[in-house]
């Protein structure tokens, strides 16, 4: 029965990824417009060195200690 | 060694008042010598909770005016003789202590009592910075909705840049059956988001309403809410009791089950 219900479709995972997402921000006072204007700076910056796949491209921070990581996916020159 | 804590949360609502008035009563049922100090000046609460409200004389503003001596402020309790109740004002407001007022009384406080258990208004202004400034160390009281979490987050923030280290959570008002749906955030979750160590997962239980309203704190027989109040205060004394949660069975919420982290 309780198969039926995938954890996603219910309302306490959904306020948990909530909650997860908007406290990170709040603890660093970064919202999540700031996050995605920063994305795309870093986008911007990493693109003027090298070819990235930029739709590959995430950013998140990690609590305790808080710890902003970026995963920039890099094409090699023959994919490019 | 006497302790002072603070419960705290943030949000309004959620609970702070009945936390007191339980673990209060439960720190006193185990032998130890305990004061409740109502710290919401303007809106008193905690006597009612108590069943101490038709015995109040002088309050927490009088002793800090010098209106009257500690010792003629503090209401013992009909039940447990080594409970004491130190109540609010209800004319007054929040600027009518400062912090440096609150440390001097709660230093007070802890020379005649074991615990010393502060009971936080709702919010982060004076009120809640008054209750923060005697504190060792600090309950922070939260529900599994969204909008406790997030305050309860904001009060963490706030007491560690207080310099309180010692922070513990209570989770309260749980339903299992929504938790074993997964409409409702579990102990793990809350745990997950807010980043800091259990002290107590409490059931929405009837009981707590029933004892409230007969102003009986931790008065029922078989509650499974007033018995994690006890766990609770043991783990405050540094026993080490394993979580338990109720898990379904039958249709039927049954004690026992998982234990979860810590």
């Amino acid at each position: 029965m309780r198969a039926f219900f995938s954890e996603k479709n219910r309302s306490a995972g959904y306020a948990r990824d909530r909650m997860k997402l908007l406290l990170v921000s709040e603890r660093i006072d970064c919202s999540p417009q700031m996050m995605k204007l920063l994305r795309n700076d870093l986008i911007h910056t990493v693109k003027k060195y090298v070819v990235i796949d930029e739709k590959g491209v995430t950013i998140q921070i990690t609590q305790e200690p808080p710890v902003l990581h970026a995963v920039i996916p890099v094409l090699k020159k023959r994919d490019a | 060694m006497s302790e002072v804590i603070v419960i705290t949360s943030g949000k309004g609502g959620v609970g702070k008042t009945t936390t007191v008035a339980n673990i209060g009563t439960g720190l006193a049922a185990m032998g130890k010598k305990v004061v409740v100090v109502d710290t919401d000046i303007g809106l008193r609460n905690l006597d009612v909770v108590m069943g101490l409200e038709n015995r109040i004389v002088y309050n927490l503003v009088d002793v800090i005016n010098g209106s009257c001596r500690l010792k003629q402020a503090l209401i013992r309790d009909r039940r447990h003789s080594e409970l004491y109740l130190l109540p609010s004002a209800q004319t007054k407001d929040k600027t009518a202590v400062s912090p440096e007022q609150m440390i001097k009384l709660t230093d007070d406080l802890r020379e005649e009592f074991d615990y010393v258990l502060l009971d936080c208004p709702a919010g982060i202004e004076q009120g809640f910075r008054n209750a923060v400034a005697g504190a060792d160390r600090a309950l922070v009281v939260t529900t599994p909705e969204v909008s406790a979490i997030r305050d309860a987050d904001r009060i963490i923030g706030l007491l560690e840049s207080d310099g309180i280290r010692d922070i513990r959570l209570i989770i309260n008002r749980l339903r299992p059956e929504m938790v074993a749906r997964g409409d409702m955030m579990s102990v793990d979750d809350v745990l997950e988001i807010l980043a800091v160590d259990l002290i107590g997962a409490i059931l929405d239980d009837e009981q707590i309403v029933i004892s409230t309203n007969q102003g009986e704190p931790l008065s029922g027989k078989k509650s499974q809410a007033e018995e994690e109040y006890r766990n609770i205060c043991r783990r405050l004394m540094g026993e080490d009791i394993p979580y338990v949660t109720v898990r379904r069975k039958n249709n039927i919420f049954q004690r026992f089950g998982s234990i979860f982290r810590k």
